[in-house]
């Protein structure tokens, strides 16, 4: 894979490849962006390049088959470093490893280059510490820091990095992708661009993943059943799930029984607004909303927008939360009006 | 080597700072006098230049042609500090080297006298992020450390500096950098490097800085990889991902009309431009920010809006759109949603749902759907019904009725009597003119401004105090407030004031006991002036 190869970001990729050709590379850079949209990717293909063997001969970098190209990519270069959250954050000792190593002389004689991923999970001291070298580090090195919540981090150091911003990309491109390269159908592609929001990455992730489309089935089955809502089942809903038990997997489940919910409620707004099935998310079930938006008031759709996106909030802040209450807790709250009948 | 725009344009004077001149007055005097403190703190926003000055000041007092208000920089000691070499320059990375023994470490090595220059320079960066410990360490030796030793302590969160330290410290306040000084160092340095970048680009980097130098010619560095040496308004545009001012425009228009579902449309239409969500929504709240501040301040406005000329008026007719109340909603419901984007997975429905907030906050008529309306209708429906059912209910109003102050009670009902006298003045006029002529033509300059307790406030300009005299006689008096009376079926009485005696419509009951004074004294003034003015008066009678 080339730089060149990475779709959607041509603002990013064709600055890399100017300063790759130019010279002008900048000693900090941080990629950030949603999930999804490529910036690990692009930070080794960007490292890869600058360490390739060909550079200069080849203009479309990286080579990918160089020795250079080959032991980056299996992370067996001494002159590449890659920091991670070491549990939920990058600690202090972490960046003064990092601040060690840059004093060191280059191995093979390119650039050392220092990838930090998940940059906003830094402790405050660790980001902190990061800043002088962040600023002036020792010639010969690269920094490329790599966010999806840049706003969560240190005025200070965003004001220190090259900013690239990864962008979602446009519909109509993703699904063109979709169709063409990843052989979905065009009603297929619409519904993939749409529930993963323009991130080609977690477009790709649900195109795969079956396991998310029989459980969107089951949450809007629910949601859409509003002639008999059955608040049991509901109830019983998640602990009958597979993933719930599974330690790992259960929060993200979580999350994207949330999401689904959310792009749920948000067709129904839509719909009742424009009056159109134009602009819905959830295109396979265009007639499920026609018929449930007659049931509720804007107001109230915005209420469970509301209440959805809380119990997200809550999860996310809080790493031990209650899981199987908090999906109870939504669905009572849905249920509520249903119940109340 | 290439180096960072913004490291390779370090000031190498202190006339070379940008934005700074209160500080540098300060560092500068202070050489020039030979007052030269021990301890100095830096506080200020990322990227106003207090690392770069301090090293300036490092190396005006350690230049070997004597501490100079401006370094030579010709002479080694100059040339080993810009290089960052020299070794009575100690830079200390306070965040990394925050614990107690590394202080401790610090004061052991202050004793000792300087090497190649006159004084030991001390530069903690960062030092916010100290330990308590660390910082109460550090204190003795920062009030008397030994004559050749000098600290400059440098930091972004001075509220986090304990007040023992600040207070043995001089305390220099960095600002941000305003917007025509960044501009201003923007083009110089792209003068120097040989590229043009466009106004209006710069214009857009400048913006986006927000106050800090190093992010602007970070911005300008990263528009130059991306367009070349000549760099385009679009590029710089396309680079930050700035929203064009036409589709600002058009939500806002979309805004004041509650156009939801072309908005739908307008938000699609960001996505399919693969435009950051995020970065739309601060766009917009700048541009509210903007309206509200050209809605209040009139031509004020002008100095604290950054806007070209020629969107002055669109942004003006913007702005008429919208009241201060409605600004303040907008703003609110715009940054919660700012706050949503860090934990919302879908930035577009959040975007949509704050568009749905907007227009619902502002109450502004939808556009309607059969649907809405069959659900009013059932609400409506239901609380018939629920009205009908809990019969105690309307005791409990009447009771909280009867609460509220009588006075507030009866200039409700005052007001709603006077809003039917200014609608039915007419028709009481002709009904007056039937009577008499005469009075009539006393009562046409008038204008009703209050009824209170039955009693009708009529207002004159000053041009018209004949008029008001003459109404206030009898029988002329009598006559109106028999007509006016008539005409509500119950007894009223008149009063009649000139304007500019503090009394204007929604003044209560009680000030009209005021009033009525006040009218005497007018009286007694206008009568004055007509003694002196005798002859007006003698022709109108």
């Amino acid at each position: 894979m080339k730089l060149t190869d990475i779709m959607g970001q041509e603002h990013i990729i064709s600055l890399l490849t100017a300063s790759l050709e130019s010279g002008r590379i900048s000693h900090a850079y941080l990629f950030f962006g949603p999930e999804g949209t490529g910036k690990t990717t692009t930070a080794m293909l960007f490292a890869m390049a600058l360490n390739c063997e060909r550079k200069g001969e080849d203009k479309d970098l990286p080579c990918g088959i160089c020795s250079s190209c080959k032991r980056m990519k299996n992370f067996n270069y001494p002159d590449f470093q890659v920091i991670e959250p070491s549990g939920l954050s990058i600690k202090i000792d972490q960046i003064r490893e990092v601040q060690r190593e840059i004093g060191l002389k280059s191995y093979e004689g390119g650039w050392r280059i220092f990838l930090i991923k998940d940059a906003e999970t830094m402790t405050i001291e660790a980001g902190n510490s990061l800043l002088k070298v962040l600023e002036e580090p020792t010639d010969g090195c690269v920094l490329i820091l790599i966010s999806h919540n840049y706003l969560e981090m240190l005025e200070t150091i965003r004001s220190r990095c090259q900013l690239m911003e990864f962008r979602k990309m446009p519909s109509p491109v993703l699904e063109e992708l979709l169709i063409e390269k990843y052989s979905c159908s065009p009603e297929r592609a619409l519904l993939l661009s749409g529930l993963a929001d323009g991130a080609i990455g977690r477009a790709l992730h649900l195109n795969e993943d079956d396991g998310f489309f029989s459980l969107r089935e089951k949450v809007l089955n629910l949601l859409s059943d509003h002639m008999n809502p059955d608040i049991l089942k509901a109830l019983n809903f998640y602990e009958e799930l597979e993933d719930s038990k599974d330690k790992d997997k259960s929060r993200e489940v979580v999350l994207d029984i949330l999401d689904i919910m959310k792009t749920w409620y948000r067709d129904l707004v839509v719909y009742s607004y424009c009056g159109d099935t134009l602009l819905l998310i959830n295109q396979d079930r265009k007639y499920n909303i026609i018929e449930e938006a007659k049931v509720y008031s804007i107001d109230r759709l915005q209420e469970m927008i509301q209440k959805i996106d809380e119990v997200r909030y809550g999860i996310e802040r809080a790493k031990g939360a209650n899981l199987p209450l908090a999906i109870d807790r939504i669905f009572m709250e849905l249920f509520s009006e249903k119940l109340g009948h | 080597m290439y180096l960072s725009l913004y490291r390779k344009w370090r000031p190498d004077s202190f006339a070379q700072v940008v934005g700074q001149e209160h500080v540098t007055r300060v560092l500068q005097n202070a050489i020039g006098m030979g007052r030269i403190h021990h301890a100095y703190l830096f506080c200020g926003p990322r990227g106003t230049g207090k690392t770069s000055i301090a090293r300036l000041f490092a190396k005006a007092l350690n230049c070997e042609k004597g501490p100079l208000p401006e370094p030579c920089n010709s002479c080694s000691n100059c040339s080993k500090i810009k290089a960052g070499h020299f070794s009575d320059l100690i830079e200390i990375d306070a965040a990394s080297n925050r614990g107690i023994d590394e202080i401790r470490d610090l004061r052991e090595r202050v004793r000792f006298s300087p090497i190649e220059g006159r004084y030991k320079i001390y530069i903690i960066d960062e030092v916010h992020m100290l330990t308590a410990e660390a910082f109460n360490a550090l204190l003795k030796t920062l009030e008397e450390p030994p004559a050749h030793c000098i600290f400059i302590m440098a930091t972004t969160e001075p509220q986090k500096i304990p007040l023992t330290i600040s207070s043995r410290c001089q305390y220099l306040n960095f600002y941000r950098i305003s917007f025509n000084d960044t501009l201003d160092h923007l083009r110089k340095v792209i003068t120097h490097e040989n590229v043009s970048v466009a106004e209006e680009g710069l214009r857009l980097i400048a913006k986006k800085a927000e106050g800090g130098l190093r992010d602007a010619l970070g911005l300008l560095e990263q528009a130059i990889s991306f367009g070349g040496t000549d760099v385009s308004a679009e590029d710089v545009r396309r680079m930050l991902g700035t929203t064009d001012d036409k589709v600002l425009s058009d939500f806002v228009k979309i805004v004041s009309q509650g156009r939801a579902a072309d908005g739908f449309i307008l938000i699609k239409n960001i996505i399919d431009e693969g435009k950051n969500l995020e970065q739309f929504l601060k766009d917009l709240i700048e541009r509210f920010r903007d309206l509200m501040i050209i809605a209040e301040c009139g031509q004020e406005a002008w100095k604290l809006v950054d806007v070209f000329e020629d969107e002055c008026e669109i942004l003006q007719a913007e702005a008429a759109q919208f009241d201060k109340e409605e600004f303040l909603k907008i703003l609110e419901v715009l940054s919660e949603s700012v706050n949503r984007f860090r934990y919302a997975a879908h930035g577009r429905i959040v975007l949509e749902m704050t568009l749905v907030k907007l227009i619902s906050s502002l109450e502004v008529p939808s556009v309607p759907i059969e649907k809405n309306i069959s659900v009013a209708e059932e609400k409506v429906s239901e609380k018939i019904q629920a009205v009908k059912e809990s019969s105690p209910k309307p005791s409990i109003e009447r009771r909280t009725v009867i609460q509220k102050d009588p006075e507030e009670l009866s200039k409700d009902v005052g007001d709603l009597e006077l809003s039917r006298f200014v609608e039915q003045w007419r028709s009481i006029l002709n009904a007056v003119k039937k009577e008499s002529v005469k009075v009539h033509a006393f009562m046409i300059d008038g204008e009703p401004v209050s009824f209170q307790e039955n009693v009708l406030t009529i207002r004159f300009t000053s041009n018209y105090s004949f008029h008001k005299q003459n109404l206030e006689k009898e029988p002329n008096r009598q006559i109106a407030e028999k007509v006016i009376g008539d005409f509500l079926n119950k007894t009223i009485k008149i009063e009649c004031l000139l304007v500019g005696e503090g009394k204007d419509s929604s003044s209560s009951g009680v000030s009209s006991n005021t009033a009525s004074t006040n009218v005497q004294a007018e009286d007694d003034l206008v009568k004055a002036a007509l003694d002196i003015f005798g002859g007006k008066v003698v022709k109108v009678e």
